[in-house]
């Protein structure tokens, strides 16, 4: 009998061989049953599996995408008008084609609005409530109280700001929901449709030509911010499609879905802080930060990825001060300023919140002579749109910003560190765009020549009485080689002492080695943010360019001391991994963070006033009890809740100086605070829901959402970015499934 | 073939394929870079200099097209010691969390192909997923006609093995219970 290969048999029986070969295996089957029914065999359980994983779902793709290449793969009208028709639509010059359109995104519209409606009737009755939640105040001989005046003469800000102001503010906010139920154009209508799953649905459903519209419609680059918002829809809505809700890691302990970091994702778990007893431990000590990075490395996972960000990922005190506020500008020689506010905590009756609000001074530009070098990682991990592409738009953007007097320095680092561009002018502009041009990525990284190498071109151009940066881009994805992180971080700190900074600009969601990111630039007095979008290159690069590259003050520390009188207990609310111990406080040796031009920097306490201590602590063996100070119900200091002590030293300089204010116990009900203490708990409260922090009290998504509504409108009109909060909160909402 | 004769050719091909070219791409990365991959190919589609050539190919193209674009990027993403070369693809990789990165569902489909290699899922999945041929497997993942045959026996034995093991285990079960 003849052999038959066994593939050969399998590609038989798939109908894989041609008429010859066919004709062969049939003559060498014919007279064995048993190789007959191997075919059959083989044959049924094909069709088996074949059916089995044809059954799998047909994914689509996200929005952007797809509306690429629909735009591409559209037929142009001829003539000078070459864009799709579908655009000529949304700009209303073909009314006639519209009509269907039209009549069937009314259609949608109107349920969308029936809607909203709805759940704009259901929230202004709970904000009916919470306005009675929160009228407890404990301050309510507000008038009467002395204003209190620092021991050294420095400004303070007095508790608060008056209260008409909050009034008219607040009648305003509530008045929101009504004119916005009245979409003004098309735009806005289109995106709130996104908001509707079911409809979406239905798009989806609807004819080929109907599908190249709807998407169309809504594109990006024809709606703008708003058409962001629908991609993100659109892509939540695919991904629903591909990822049903039973495949979440659902972890009890954290009580929601979330989804594990990237696996070359390096992210430290900070933890966060707990309430302190002021009677064992009366002092809070912790270092400033005005990174921003964790806020928009969540707004990308929970815009971009349509996830909730890792809990560990998130930093409260970077998401507060990603923020501008309201606190008044400093007065003539300060370098900064600061405000204290003391209200009802919101989501946890009888405890207080104390914001302290810290503002930079804004310098014209004409008084910074910049030496920048630019250190940019070209390893291969970089060489992405979102990464590399991102980073020129940015740098180009920022050169324009500079005059002769500003020099730059191009770096590049990958297997070996090149320097590309040496202390050019920025008069000399056209060849700094060039060398930016020419940045390409290949190669891996060795990230410790190329910052050796920065330094050393910062060192060399030093300008005395200028901002002297190095401005280091990368995705993270550090190959230190022999130098251990321990030696990068010192060679940071150590350049930082000579009066070189350093910024650090993360990119891309991969491997963004986060927690050296921020190890390096916290330790470098430096800071770090994170770019997800070319919004925020703008942001970072040309609109704060001030505040990222004009140090103003240094090693800035604040102290709390808590008047055991008046409080029982306080937590500080984000900045756990920088706390300090209380002797470092008058250490000028310690590092802090810098704050820089422009820049306004939060910190935000919990407290328990006195009467709502926890039970179940052993009083003092061997120290008192009672309060050491002699202060009395009717002493000097008992009208007191705490004094903020704050160091700091100038950019250049090397002995610290001390401010101190004390803060009166006075408080306001959470809804008459001032819009930028409101804001501040909203966004307070989001971190604190994202960390799944025990001490979340009553928040939920749907009391952050109304309380940032209110609080978004923080005096000075439209803010996009707190605007841009909401849409985020609002989308975390359904990620949670709340 | 015209501008517009080219729209609408590519524009058909896209509404035809995009969900079967996602959810092959997507078993090597996430949505959204699978989403931007496929519609690279289709942008790339847009400008091959004769589509005439490609004439009944264009489904083999495109996969191959997106194929090798998504082997690009994974390597350029990957630090380099998570990608050697002569390692087996990285596709439909069984780790849970690494499933889960790439938004991919755990399906029947997926549990049934667990114990097989990547090279030999990419395989079996474009014969009885794609129900393409042996030859346009050659073409879209470079393995020649024989060894995609090879591939195939092997992988469709061990699947067959595997069902029969269960069957047993569940008649020994029923056995042991009756």
């Amino acid at each position: 009998m003849k052999e038959v290969k066994k593939e050969r048999l399998t590609a038989y029986a798939l109908g894989e061989l041609s008429p010859t070969e066919r004709a062969e295996i049939e003559e060498i089957i014919k007279g064995n049953p048993e190789l007959q029914q191997e075919v059959e065999d083989i044959q049924s359980f094909s069709q088996m599996l074949s059916q089995e994983l044809k059954s799998e779902s047909l994914p689509k793709m996200t929005a952007e995408a797809r509306g690429q290449v629909m735009d591409e793969a559209t037929d142009t009208t001829v003539g000078e008008n070459s864009a799709p028709w579908w655009k000529d639509l949304l700009q209303g010059r073909m009314w006639s084609a519209g009509v269907v359109m039209a009549a069937f995104l009314g259609l949608v519209v109107f349920f969308a609005l029936q809607q909203e409606m709805l759940r704009q009737s259901t929230e202004s009755i709970e904000g009916g409530e919470q306005g009675l939640e929160t009228s407890l105040a404990v301050g309510k001989d507000r008038s009467n109280k002395p204003q209190l005046i620092p021991a050294d003469g420095e400004q303070v800000a007095p508790n608060g700001a008056p209260l008409k102001e909050d009034a008219s503010e607040e009648a305003f906010a509530t008045n929101q929901p009504t004119s916005k139920a009245e979409p003004k154009n098309s735009v806005a209508l289109g995106s709130r449709v996104s908001d509707k799953t079911e409809l979406k649905e239905f798009n989806v459903k609807s004819s080929p030509d109907m599908l190249a519209l709807s998407d169309g419609a809504h594109s990006p680059s024809e709606s703008g911010s708003k058409g962001v918002a629908y991609g993100s829809g659109r892509g939540r809505l695919a991904k629903r499609k591909v990822r049903p809700r039973s495949i979440h890691v659902h972890d009890d302990s954290i009580g929601r879905p979330y989804y594990q970091p990237h696996p070359g994702g390096s992210y430290e778990d900070v933890g966060e802080n707990i309430f302190q007893s002021v009677s064992q431990a009366p002092l809070s000590t912790f270092s400033i930060d005005v990174d921003t990075a964790s806020y928009t490395n969540l707004r990308r996972y929970i815009t971009q990825s349509n996830q909730l960000p890792p809990p560990a990922n998130v930093r409260i005190e970077e998401m507060i001060n990603y923020f501008d506020y309201q606190d008044p500008a400093p007065k003539g020689k300060d370098p900064f300023s600061v405000k204290m506010e003391v209200a009802d905590s919101p989501w946890t009756e009888g405890h207080k919140l104390v914001r302290i609000g810290i503002k930079g001074k804004v310098f014209p530009k004409k008084d910074n002579k910049t030496n920048l070098v630019f250190l940019v990682d070209v390893s291969g991990s970089m060489d992405n749109q979102d990464k590399i592409g991102l980073l020129k738009e940015g740098l180009h953007k920022l050169v324009e910003e500079l005059n002769e007097e500003d020099h730059v320095s191009l770096v590049t680092y990958a297997g070996h560190s090149a320097v590309v561009l040496d202390a050019t002018s920025a008069d000399r502009k056209k060849s700094i765009h060039q060398a930016i041009d020419n940045l390409t990525a290949a190669g891996s990284t060795h990230g410790s020549e190329g910052i050796k190498t920065a330094y050393e071109l910062a060192q060399k151009n030093f300008r005395k009485e200028g901002v002297n940066r190095v401005i280091l881009a990368t995705d993270g994805d550090f190959n230190v080689g022999t130098t251990s992180d321990q030696a990068l971080v010192e060679l940071v700190q150590d350049k930082a002492k000579k009066g070189v900074f350093l910024t650090v600009l993360g990119f891309g969601s991969g491997n963004l080695n986060d927690s050296m990111m921020e190890k390096i630039s916290n330790k470098g007095n430096g800071n770090y943010f994170y770019i997800d979008s070319e919004k925020e290159a703008r942001k970072v690069l040309v609109d704060k360019l001030q505040g990222t590259l004009v140090t103003i003050a240094k090693d800035v520390k604040i102290q709390v001391e808590f008047n055991p009188n008046n409080v029982a207990e306080y937590r500080l609310i984000g900045y756990e991994n920088r706390k300090l111990a209380a002797k470092d406080f008058n250490d000028d040796k310690k590092d802090a963070g810098e704050i820089g031009a422009g820049h306004s920097v939060v910190a935000l306490y919990e407290i328990k006033p006195k009467g709502f201590e926890a039970e179940g602590v052993d009083p003092l063996k061997y120290q008192a009890n009672e309060p050491k100070t002699k202060v009395d119900s009717k002493g000097k200091f008992s009208d007191e809740l705490l004094t903020v002590k704050l160091r700091y030293k100038k950019p250049n300089g090397q002995t610290s100086q001390l401010l101190k204010f004390p803060v009166a116990k006075a408080s306001r009900s959470f809804a008459s605070a001032s819009a930028d203490l409101r804001w501040t708990a909203s966004v307070a409260g989001f971190g604190m829901l994202l960390k799944n922090s025990s001490f979340k009290g009553t928040i939920t998504y749907d009391k952050l959402i109304q309380w940032a509504e209110k609080a978004r409108w923080g005096g000075k009109g439209y803010d996009s970015e707190r605007g841009e909060f909401l849409e985020i909160l609002k989308k975390a909402k359904r990620l949670s499934g709340k | 073939m015209n501008e517009n004769d080219r729209k609408r050719w590519v524009r058909g091909l896209f509404l035809e394929y995009e969900g079967r070219l996602l959810r092959y791409v997507m078993k090597f990365t996430n949505h959204e870079k699978a989403s931007e991959i496929v519609q690279e190919s289709f942008l790339k589609l847009m400008k091959v200099d004769d589509p005439s050539k490609l004439s009944g190919k264009e489904l083999a193209w495109l996969f191959r097209v997106s194929r090798n674009r998504a082997l690009d990027r994974l390597k350029k993403e990957k630090p380099m010691s998570q990608l050697k070369p002569g390692q087996d693809i990285p596709f439909e990789s069984d780790s849970p969390e690494e499933t889960l990165q790439r938004d991919q569902q755990i399906s029947a489909a997926t549990q049934m192909l667990k114990s097989l290699t990547p090279t030999q899922k990419e395989v079996i999945r474009l014969k009885f997923q794609e129900e393409l041929s042996y030859k346009q497997i050659s073409e879209i993942t470079g393995h020649s006609v024989s060894h995609v045959g090879v591939i195939l026996h092997e992988s469709i034995k061990k699947l067959r093995e595997q069902a029969q093991q269960s069957q047993n285990n569940s008649k020994a079960v029923k056995n042991e219970r009756g």
